[in-house]
């Protein structure tokens, strides 16, 4: 198709390097934190303002150009991966908070506004924004209402879809939404938790209204070592069925401790098969009461020790191994890759046993840093990539391990998307009639598959294929469908 | 849910609709809906499956909230954003799909908060499942969360998995005279606190709130807060719609940024200025028994999205044509 006259509209509307073709400028852009799948863009597009975004989307709607929309790039399962044939749309110069609205505890601001910016920028009145992905530093709010991120205080707080009250959207057909509003509950149909998760499938988030919570008085950090995956699980399960929702409840196995420590030095227990991280946080007198109870739960579950922080800097050097941990398992192996199953809480001790023999059939090794408080997993499998078979080999492990947290009741992912990365998986979660209602949905939004395609849903010919290799009880998956 | 989905067929091929009906707790609130036939979903109830140290509950759609909430009390829990109960027999499917969320809303989450998965069928007959038991899932678009408020407008729930909560151990409610000039700026300020509230609500004068959570905590704030002790029977109304300013023939309700100021017809503020009872249909309020207008771009999506569920337009006709735009 020639795009000359595509190019030179969107040249117009994108001065001051908003448009970018040459290669070297569209290098950066050809891959996501998925970093093992990479592709260049046709374009880059940069705009600056809502009537550039609009005007953007007219263009490629007319031209029939696909769009990709990308926030900071940190997503991990290749959601932001660009196509040869289509524009990348870059939200990243929209950073602006529009308004600090102290009074009705939100704060309104352009997708491209670095997660902990917002935090940043209310700490001066005693607040701040509670999702907190690893990645807040970089990845962009735009992005996690996108793949409605989670982080460690999501436990308490909530994840994305909890802490947005509102959202302008522009959608392909060049409308711009407005949905919510700066109360609770706009009465009716529920346009935020279809937005949030969506992928960059349903529309462009020009805006967002996001809630503030109060700062809490004080917070506790408390350590405990376990000797077993099992004792730790159990603990896990014990304590959030004891009715105490902690504001952070994260475990590390035994290879995920060494390699903290061997990385920051945070003080952690060698020897400790497990490790819970526990924070909590509240009224003085609600954390010395929590802590008490919550110590008393470790120890009943097994445990070989229990550490308790109290001021700030011992907290922050809990943590530091914690926040380390993926670049420290990264030290370990040339490569990993990092897997996102969520499973029901009582049966942690159980799916982490099937990953360490799964481990073993593989000859890989796998790290385990997660949020337990949630059951939301994260084995980080490690390999080489210049060895012949061995991406292969971890993507197939990958996929078995999301698989089992399937079969024991849970999800593919929790809280990174589906992407390009968990399409085949879609097809063992879903079976075809909720996949056709899913691209039904889409299509009221999108119906000329323009925003995100081939993401986040995959296609039925593409599960036939795949559902060939996975025959169930001799039944052939998706019958109807031609196979090749 | 066989009967279900051959009624759907029928009606399907006939060109009927369907009215999705539980126990019709709800017709004082939004109305009879009126269509060509009644799907009934009273007959399907029961509890699936309960695991307390989960914190998740799996219901079918029929089943009374009376039941629920009783098997929930048995094992210390709650559903945390407490729904009204309208004379407790109102129903868990009934309770989802309008989305209505008590005292407790700002500070513990409103139903589709508690909403982890559903199992519905839709306008073309098919059982299909969303969601799931788990805290943390985006696989796929949250169709779970959507039906939470859509009113039956997208399909008919059979089954819904929810996020329950422990009962607090310790509950403090307490009230104060207040002046209206302050009332609102008293809330917000205290909303930006760290105190563990769970209600604060402002009606004639008086400013009332409630404290929930760890013994110490609790006792704690209230010291801070002063005001006198009051039992829990206000928030129990509250909760319910039965007190004078909630009543059906009269009041509309207004959902408003929570600092706004006070306008002389919000006779019942609740949601620590976040929903206003007005004893009239101001502008912006709406009676219990229509839902708001919607902007022109968003109610042409509106319709898109029930043709996406719903293409032969079966169920609930009515409930999307009252968001029309005027
Ligand atoms: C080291 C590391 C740690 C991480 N830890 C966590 C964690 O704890 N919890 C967690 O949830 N995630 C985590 N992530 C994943 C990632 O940071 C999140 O998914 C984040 O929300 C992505 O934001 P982004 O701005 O980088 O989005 P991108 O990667 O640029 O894009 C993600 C998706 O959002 C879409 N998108 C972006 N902007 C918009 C917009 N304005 N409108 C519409 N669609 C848009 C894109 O098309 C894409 O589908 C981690 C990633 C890394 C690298």
């Amino acid at each position: 198709m020639n795009r000359s006259p595509a190019i030179s509209a969107l040249a117009q509307t994108l001065p001051d390097g908003g448009l970018i073709l040459d290669e070297a400028g569209r290098r950066p852009y050809e891959t996501d934190g998925l970093s093992a799948i990479k592709q260049l863009p046709w374009a880059v597009a940069l705009p600056k303002s809502e009537e550039q975004v609009l005007e953007v989307l007219r263009i490629c709607r007319e031209h029939g150009i696909p769009i990709v929309p990308r926030g900071a790039g940190t997503g991990l399962s290749g959601g932001a991966r660009p196509r040869a044939d289509g524009l990348l749309l870059s939200l990243s110069r929209m950073n602006r908070i529009v308004e600090i609205d102290v009074d009705n505890l939100v704060a309104r601001v352009q997708p491209g506004v670095r997660n902990l910016a917002v935090s940043e920028a209310v700490a001066e009145h005693g607040l701040f924004y509670a999702p907190d992905p690893s990645s807040q530093i970089a990845c962009s709010i735009g992005g996690n209402v996108a793949e409605n991120a989670g982080g460690v205080h999501c436990l308490k707080y909530g994840l994305t879809v909890h802490n947005v009250v509102a959202l302008r959207v522009a959608t392909i057909d060049g409308e711009v939404l407005q949905l919510g509003g700066h109360g609770h509950d706009a009465f009716g149909i529920d346009w935020l938790a279809l937005m949030c998760g969506s992928e960059g499938m349903l529309g462009i988030v020009l805006e967002a209204t996001l809630r503030l919570t109060p700062l809490p008085e004080e917070k506790r950090v408390l350590m405990a070592a376990f000797p077993s995956l099992a004792a730790a699980g159990d603990a896990v399960a014990a304590l959030i069925g004891s009715g105490l929702i902690p504001a952070g409840l994260e475990m590390m196995d035994a290879l995920a401790v060494q390699a903290a420590e061997d990385f920051v030095h945070a003080g952690y227990p060698r020897d400790a098969a497990a490790l819970l991280l526990c924070e909590l946080d509240g009224t003085a007198a609600e954390v010395a009461q929590t802590s008490r109870q919550t110590i008393e739960v470790f120890n009943a579950s097994g445990a070989l020790s229990v550490e308790v922080a109290e001021d700030a800097d011992a907290q922050a050097r809990m943590w530091l191994g914690r926040k380390a941990a993926f670049p420290a398992v990264g030290r370990l192996a040339p490569d990993y890759y990092c897997m996102d199953g969520t499973i029901p809480r009582h049966r942690i001790s159980e799916v982490l046993d099937a990953i360490a023999r799964m481990s073993q059939e593989y000859g890989l090794r796998v790290a385990n840093v997660f949020h337990a408080g949630d059951g939301n997993l994260h084995p980080l499998i490690l390999y080489d990539a210049n060895v012949p078979g061995e991406l292969e080999k971890a993507e197939t492990f990958g996929g078995a391990i999301l698989e089992l947290c399937v079969e024991v009741g849970g999800t593919v992912t929790g809280e990174h998307g589906v992407g390009v990365e968990k399409l085949d998986q879609m097809c063992a979660q879903f079976p075809p009639a909720e996949l056709e209602q899913f691209m039904r949905l889409k299509a009221a939004f999108d119906e000329h598959k323009l925003l995100n395609p081939g993401k986040a849903v995959p296609t039925l010919t593409r599960c036939a294929e795949v559902g060939g290799m996975h025959v169930h009880d001799g039944k052939l998956p998706f019958p109807h469908l031609e196979r090749f | 849910m066989q009967a279900w989905i051959d009624q759907i067929n029928e009606a399907r091929a006939a060109g009927r609709t369907l009215a999705i009906q539980g126990h019709g707790s709800k017709v004082r609130a939004f109305g009879e809906l009126s269509a060509d036939g009644v799907l009934d979903t009273t007959g399907f109830s029961g509890i699936v499956s309960y695991q307390p140290e989960e914190l998740v509950v799996t219901v079918r759609s029929g089943t009374s909230l009376n039941e629920l909430e009783q098997a929930l009390k048995e094992n210390g829990q709650q559903l945390a954003f407490e729904p009204p109960r309208l004379e407790g027999r109102g129903t868990v499917g009934g309770t989802v799909a309008s989305g209505l969320s008590g005292p407790a809303r700002p500070w513990c989450g409103a139903t589709r908060d508690a909403v982890l998965g559903v199992r519905l069928i839709n306008g073309l007959g098919e059982l299909l499942t969303f969601g799931g038991q788990v805290m943390k899932n985006v696989a796929g678009y949250d169709v779970s969360r959507l039906q939470a408020g859509a009113l039956g407008a997208f399909a008919v729930l059979c089954e819904v998995s929810l996020r329950v909560m422990p009962i607090p151990k310790a509950q403090v409610c307490a009230s104060r005279a207040v002046a209206e000039e302050e009332a609102i700026s008293t809330m917000r300020g205290w909303c930006r606190q760290p105190l563990p509230l769970t209600g604060l609500c402002y009606s004639e004068g008086v400013l009332r709130w409630r404290l929930a959570g760890h013994a110490d905590a609790v006792a704690d704030a209230q010291r801070k807060l002063g005001g006198e002790a009051d039992d829990a029977g206000f928030w129990e109304a509250l909760r319910d719609w039965s007190l004078p300013q909630q009543n059906f023939e009269q009041a509309a309700r207004r959902v408003c940024p929570p600092g706004d100021p006070i306008e002389t017809t919000d006779k019942l503020i609740d949601w620590a200025g976040g929903i206003r009872w007005t004893d009239q249909a101001v502008a912006g309020a709406h009676r219990l028994a229509t839902t708001p207008a919607l902007g022109r771009a968003e109610y042409a999506l509106a319709v898109r999205l029930k043709q996406a569920f719903d293409p032969s337009g079966i169920f609930n006709p009515e409930v999307l044509r009252a968001n029309e735009p005027s």
